[in-house]
């Protein structure tokens, strides 16, 4: 990788972290909650012991509901640093799972 | 709930309104028009005000669409071809195709013929039925900005936040028996407000968690399924593809007489009885070929019915298990016809339009109370001259939507330009026409009168649209009422009728605030919420 690109992405990554420092419910509802969605849904597809054709479907309808259900839970929790940290942690481990299981076919 | 709950949730509800309210009474009140796509489109083109010819007198079409199709794709390989029958809102033959050219560029190609001679009916640039359509579904988001994709996204976007919005206000509400119940109209101007909000807001709630998941659906999963998918993938889009879909049939090499469009139109559905109304080919004129015949749906949750059939000897195809029709398919396929109301018929239509318009009027209010909270209210921590322009804002995006969604009926019927440059005027008679009520009420600076009369004047121009129809295409509503194609007389009638409500209604709402409530009054009100 070029280090122009590493440059950007390091600014990027610091530009989050200082965000996620600064303001944690409002980055984990604009910023977290869509990453932990994508990777928790892209996990659920590879996990869930059902017919892939209709699996795909479903995680599509259940995708909204996922994201909105994580955007909400920002300004539930007593704690801002408690939904930040869950939401990576649950991208985190998504993110292994989507990383070790083989894609079906 | 304990209180600072109860707050944070109530700031949530107040912060997704305000950051994205303006966005989604946009696409709230496009969506009403939108609604009536297929009325308005029939309106527009007075091509279209003919009645379906019965089967006999149709003219056979085989010869003509396998020339068009040669001579238009020069032999090239195609990647789509698309005929459809003559119906109700497009009666006439269309052909569709898509290839590629010798400089490998994606071209794509259609046609629409006269259902009685088969003659080439010219093709009227899209305009007012399209840009009211897709303006609702991707706010014609322009190419150089990422195209329709990123509106489309925008879009869903609008959705989850209108779904958090929702969940947030339910959560906000905890007295939410009583406050269905509470008017009080003799109170000061926010309460009137803040009570419509809420009540309207409960009364409608099942059609706006409804409009809300289904919008949602239709905008973001264009993306954000894919995203998923290709995540789940490891950016192997193709094997993605055909787990999803099935992989693609390939073509033998051996050539085949493939049936003719005149043929499959005898292709009845064998539970229904319906005859098709769309075919789609793959590998066209390959022993290979497929064609999915498309019908009318026996059930209205869904928006077609397909059977696939062999191209070459109109076999039903049945071992494809991709083809399987599973709870999770009919699911999606009920998702458009539940968002755009096309289940029911047009007394549906008209209810999902007052809901729709509801919702607009919530989104409305929502933002007005935000203002209105932090100018008289213990909110605000900037000017009252700053809460003031922001109101004449708030009020000008909002009433002079109206103006612009009317003003593009006007440009319909008196463009003179070139037809490829119709969608393009209509753009910009849109975007002049909101600038322009967004300039009055800059100007005006009582958003009191800006309201009362840019609702008079949307409601003037809705009233005078059938005037408008009947002076250049000569399609009076009343003689065209008593003839066998009644649709573009039912939208004149009803844009008459919209015109004279919102001119009612206008004439009722007061000039300027009427009553004096005090910053401090108002503020100890507040917390009601």
């Amino acid at each position: 990788m070029s280090p122009i690109i590493l440059g950007i992405l390091g600014v990027v990554l610091a530009l989050i972290g200082f965000f996620t420092w600064k303001a944690p419910r409002l980055t984990s509802v604009i910023l977290w909650a869509l990453i932990a969605s994508m990777l928790f849904s892209a996990a659920l597809l590879l996990t869930l012991p059902l017919e892939f054709k209709s699996l795909a479907l479903w995680m599509a309808l259940a995708v909204p509901i996922i994201w909105v259900a994580f955007q909400f839970w920002c300004y539930w929790d007593k704690r801002g640093w408690r939904v930040t940290a869950g939401l990576i942690t649950i991208s985190i481990l998504s993110g292994a799972v989507v990383f070790t299981t083989p894609p079906p076919v | 709930m304990d209180r600072a709950r109860h707050l944070r949730n109530y700031d949530l509800h107040s912060w997704t309104g305000i950051t994205l309210g303006l966005i989604v009474y946009v696409v709230a009140l496009t969506g009403c028009f939108a609604l009536f796509d297929n009325e308005i489109r029939t309106w527009e083109d007075p091509a279209l005000r003919v009645s379906v010819p019965a089967v006999a007198e149709q003219a056979p079409m085989d010869e003509v669409f396998t020339t068009w199709m040669e001579e238009t794709s020069g032999g090239a390989e195609l990647e789509f071809l698309r005929f459809d029958y003559p119906s109700t809102y497009a009666p006439y033959y269309m052909g569709m195709m898509q290839f590629h050219d010798e400089n490998d560029e994606h071209v794509f190609e259609e046609q629409r013929w006269d259902a009685r001679t088969g003659a080439p009916i010219s093709m009227r640039g899209d305009g007012l039925g399209i840009w009211l359509l897709d303006f609702h579904r991707d706010f014609m988001w322009p190419d150089g900005l990422g195209g329709r994709t990123v509106g489309r996204s925008l879009v869903g976007i609008v959705g989850i936040i209108l779904m958090l919005a929702i969940l947030s206000g339910i959560i906000a509400h905890t007295k939410i028996r009583e406050e269905a119940y509470s008017m009080r109209l003799k109170r000061s101007q926010r309460l009137k407000w803040q009570d419509s909000h809420k009540v309207v807001g409960i009364w409608g709630l099942p059609f706006y968690v409804m409009i809300a998941f289904t919008g949602a659906f239709l905008g973001v999963v264009v993306i954000v399924s894919q995203l998923i998918a290709a995540i789940a993938f490891k950016g192997d889009l193709e094997t993605l593809v055909d787990a999803v879909l099935g992989p693609g049939k390939t073509p033998t090499g051996e050539q085949v007489q493939m049936l003719t469009v005149d043929e499959l139109r005898a292709f009845q559905h064998p539970e229904s009885g319906e005859a098709p109304a769309m075919l789609i080919f793959a590998n066209y004129g390959d022993a290979a070929a497929e064609i999915d015949v498309y019908y009318t749906p026996d059930t209205e949750l869904t928006t077609f019915e397909v059977l696939a059939i062999s191209g070459a000897t109109g076999e039903p195809i049945t071992d494809d298990p991709y083809r399987e029709i599973t709870p999770a398919n009919r699911v999606t396929n009920s998702i458009a016809p539940l968002h755009y109301g096309t289940f029911g018929g047009i007394w549906l239509k008209l209810l999902y339009f007052v809901l729709g318009l509801s919702l607009a009027v919530i989104t409305a209010l929502g933002c007005m109370m935000w203002i209105e909270r932090r100018k008289h209210g213990n909110e605000g921590t900037k000017s009252e001259g700053f809460y003031n322009r922001l109101g004449h804002l708030n009020t000008g995006v909002i009433m002079g939507l109206p103006v612009a969604a009317m003003a593009i009926f006007y440009l319909d019927k008196l463009y003179f330009g070139a037809e490829a440059g119709r969608l393009a005027a209509t753009g910009w008679t849109y975007f002049a026409a909101w600038f322009a009520g967004l300039g009055y009420a800059l100007v005006r600076r009582n958003d009191y009168a800006t309201t009362r009369e840019l609702l008079m004047a949307s409601g003037a121009l809705a009233l005078f649209i059938p005037v408008l129809n009947g002076a250049v295409t000569g399609g009076w509503f009343i003689s065209a009422l008593a003839s066998d194609h009644t649709v573009s007389a039912w939208v004149d009638v009803s844009m008459a009728v919209l015109g004279l409500s919102t001119i009612a209604v206008a004439y009722v709402l007061p000039q300027s605030r009427s009553d004096k409530v005090s910053r401090r009054a108002e503020a100890e009100l507040a917390p009601a919420e």
